[in-house]
């Protein structure tokens, strides 16, 4: 075993014997420490060499440098040595100051093509750099300028796109959760038919139709609406929505205030408060404010209805204000029961609603009547009809057609009387021609809920059932009277909805038999029931006492039919002509789009 | 060639003169590439990694002017691909190895010259400069001092290997001296200038 440190100077010496290159080999595989030692030995050698060179390189230069500045014929001074030593490293020419200087001068050139990271050192084929200008070297180096340029080109293009998909990333995120998140909750519905039904009770943006029935919906803000079919509109925002077209009311809590519907016609802006609204595709839009107020309009106008008024804004944006006492009740504000109700919206109209001064799903009152008589208000009340005095003969005498403005869905009531000339039944002046003669007289108009009193009031009955609860409603018709219901407007009030066909029980009241049990003196009694369409005649029975009769009307509508008009005429005098409408309804159906 | 790497050497020297006057300094420029996160500029880093490759090459190729030709090949090398060298990656190995290339390239070139290692025992000999690299600027110090302290005898003696570049043979024949003895006399000096460094440095050079 040779000495480790001996084996690198022999080494370093080209002194090695064959058997110690083979140790040598074999140690510095083997042993780690030993190939540092090696190393630092080869470090040491070449800083060894770097420390002459430099020396020697320091020596030349102070000697070249300083005499030129100082005296340039020292130069002859120079030992032989020393002349060797320089030579060996400047050979082969004879240094002298201009060489220094283009040494510098080429070095600071060198400096800047480091900085400017060029590949300046390329220089294996020349031992020196020309200082012509070199074409090939230029274009090298604009080439590799231009390389630099564009791998930081697609360095930031790659960036800018991994930027972008990030942003895009979370926009989309944004934008998703945006359109996906609950804005509503679906609390409650009844008789509820959905062109699609909701999944779940959460309810997200998006259009929904409501084909039937009522749906109750609470926004996230607070907003109670309650949709009435048919209906299409739109969740915007848990603050915001728009009905195309349909009813609706909408308790508005004060925190949600400013809660906005836009409609076709005019954007509805709420200040917490309760309102109905109802718009169609053609008649603009209707508002009632029964409680704070609200504001309407559009880019152009705006007005603020208060708590009962009504405010319709009409095609070209004109908003005209009125009392809510002079118009109907078109909205339903309570989520009625189910099973409580007759007229449910998008399946059945409840004509005895409509009577009641409703919208035909049970926001009419009981007890209200029309009063046929140019004498008085003739929208009012029964009790309040049977306190006018009567004339002379103890009978109130019809006039001919009288025009309900109040109530849009009524064209207008009547009392028929053949014997002078035909009865006009519709505003448009449609006569009744076949009308027999009758007395010309009425007893109690019409009413909404057919009740008569003798002793005691009470609820009307036909074929055994009582009519007297809301879902049972009926219309009082003691003869002799007559009513028209405008078609038109009725469609109007439901778009995308048909009226195919009217339907009722009609009769006169069992209730007679049992007051007037002993007497019989009813027995006589016989009212004759008619159903007209547009001035024709589409059903006519009369029914008598004796036994007591009741009928079913069951009349096809068309879509083109405007006027309904139900009749009860009596040829004698009108005692006792307890004649009733039970459950009169117009069956709706969808209009397929 | 030697006078390109002379001239090299003159660069660097001239670089640090004259820098400061073009408001820019070699120094700062080193600090900057130690520093992981700043941008490595090739001419600070080839700085930081010329003595371990020269060492190397040198260690390896014993004869003068063929190490300062593969030093130059190297140096070009390094000039031409560092742009594409994977920033994460460090950068003396891979120099290193493509050390190794250029001196088997040479031998091979040579033909007639048998190298004393195979790939194998460079790859360790890499292995070896790369771990104790940090050491490199302590020992260059250190040994810039040693020297000065050298008396003028062994100073001549090593001037004439290191610096003339002459054999042993040339150099006792001019000293009048027999080859043992030179051989002698450059052991002895290594030595003395390694205890020095070591000395300075605090690091002692042991093998177990």
């Amino acid at each position: 075993m040779t000495d480790p440190v001996k084996l690198i100077h022999l080494y370093m010496d080209e002194r090695l014997t064959p058997e110690q290159a083979n140790e040598l080999r074999s140690r510095l595989l083997e042993d780690t420490d030993f190939a540092r030692l090696f190393a630092r030995y080869g470090l040491l050698n070449s800083f060894i060499r770097n420390e002459f060179l430099e020396e020697d390189l320091k020596e030349s230069i102070e000697r070249f440098v300083v005499p030129t500045s100082a005296d340039a014929g020292t130069n002859k001074d120079f030992s032989d040595t020393d002349r060797v030593s320089t030579e060996s490293i400047m050979k082969p020419e004879k240094p002298d100051a201009d060489k220094v200087h283009k040494i510098k001068a080429r070095a600071e050139q060198q400096l800047h093509a480091f900085l400017a990271e060029q590949e300046e050192l390329n220089r294996s084929q020349s031992s020196l750099p020309r200082a012509f200008f070199n074409l090939y070297a230029a274009c090298q180096a604009w080439a590799t300028k231009l390389d630099i340029l564009l791998k930081r080109v697609v360095k930031i293009g790659v960036r800018t796109a991994i930027c972008g998909v990030f942003v895009l990333v979370i926009l989309g995120g944004i934008h998703y959760w945006l359109i996906h998140r609950v804005v509503a909750a679906l609390d409650d519905s009844s008789y509820a038919v959905w062109r699609v039904p909701p999944q779940e009770p959460q309810l997200r943006r998006g259009s929904m139709t409501l084909e039937q029935g009522y749906a109750q919906l609470t926004f996230k803000q607070g907003t109670q609406v309650l949709i009435q079919a048919p209906c299409t509109f739109e969740l915007q925002s848990s603050n915001k929505m728009a009905l195309e077209n349909g009813s609706m009311t909408a308790n508005v809590p004060s925190q949600a205030a400013g809660f906005r519907v836009q409609t076709p016609w005019a954007m509805v802006v709420d200040y917490g408060t309760e309102f109905g609204l109802s718009t169609g595709q053609t008649d603009g839009t209707e508002v009632h404010v029964f409680e704070g107020n609200v504001g309407m309009g559009d880019a152009t106008s705006s007005q603020v209805a208060t708590e009962g008024q009504a405010a319709h804004v009409d095609q070209a944006g004109r908003i005209g204000l009125k009392s809510l006492d002079d118009c109907p009740n078109l909205f339903v504000r309570h989520m009625p029961k189910a099973g409580s109700c007759f007229g449910i919206p998008g399946k059945r109209l409840d004509l005895a609603d409509v009577v009641g001064g409703g919208n035909g799903f049970g926001t009419g009152v009981q007890g209200r009547a029309l009063d046929p008589t140019k004498d008085y208000t003739n929208v009012t009340f029964r009790e309040t009809l049977l306190r006018r005095p009567l004339n002379n003969s103890g009978y109130r005498p019809g006039s001919g057609f009288i025009g309900i403005e109040k109530l849009p869905f009524i064209d207008g009531i009547f009392v028929p009387n053949g014997s002078d000339q035909p009865t006009t039944i519709t505003s448009t002046g449609l006569l009744f021609q076949d009308c027999p003669d009758t007395h010309g007289t009425y007893y109690d108009g019409i009413v909404c809920g057919a009740v008569f009193d003798d002793q005691k009031v009470h609820a009307g009955r036909l074929a055994g059932h009582r009519y007297e609860t809301p879902e049972h409603p009926s219309i009082g018709a003691h003869a002799n009277v007559g009513i028209t219901f405008d078609l038109d407007s009725i469609r109007a009030s439901m778009s995308n909805c048909l009226i195919s066909r009217f339907r009722a029980h009609c009769g006169i009241s069992e209730t007679l038999a049992d007051i007037h049990q002993e007497e019989k003196d009813y027995a006589q009694v016989k009212v004759t029931f008619w159903v007209l369409v547009d001035g024709r005649i589409n059903y006519s029975r009369e029914l008598g006492t004796d036994p007591f009769e009741s009928d079913q009307i069951n009349i096809p509508l068309n879509p083109g039919d405007r006027f309904l008009t139900l009749i009860t005429t009596t040829p004698q005098e009108n005692l006792y002509c307890w004649s009733m409408f039970a459950e009169p309804a117009l069956e709706l159906e969808r209009k397929d789009p | 060639m030697p006078l390109t790497n002379v001239f090299f050497i003159i660069l660097i020297k001239t670089m640090k003169e004259f820098g400061s006057l073009l408001g820019y300094s070699i120094e700062m420029e080193q600090k900057k590439s130690e520093n992981p996160k700043g941008p490595r500029k090739p001419a600070a880093l080839w700085m930081q990694i010329l003595p371990a490759v020269s060492a190397y090459v040198r260690s390896i190729i014993l004869n003068y002017h063929d190490s300062e030709d593969v030093i130059q090949n190297i140096a070009v090398i390094f000039a031409e691909k560092y742009d594409r060298l994977d920033p994460s990656r460090e950068v003396l190995p891979w120099i290193l190895r493509i050390a190794r290339y250029e001196v088997v390239n040479h031998f091979r070139s040579q033909g007639r010259e048998q190298i004393i290692f195979d790939e194998k025992v460079l790859q360790r000999i890499e292995c070896a400069y790369h771990v104790i690299h940090d050491e490199s600027e302590g020992i260059k110090k250190a040994l810039h001092t040693c020297i000065e302290s050298l008396n003028d005898r062994p100073r001549h003696v090593l001037k004439l290997r290191y610096f003339r570049e002459m054999e042993i043979r040339d150099i006792s024949q001019r000293l009048g001296l027999s080859s043992n003895a030179v051989y002698i006399i450059l052991c002895r000096v290594r030595e003395a200038l390694a205890n020095c460094v070591q000395k300075k440095t605090g690091v002692l050079w042991k093998v177990t």
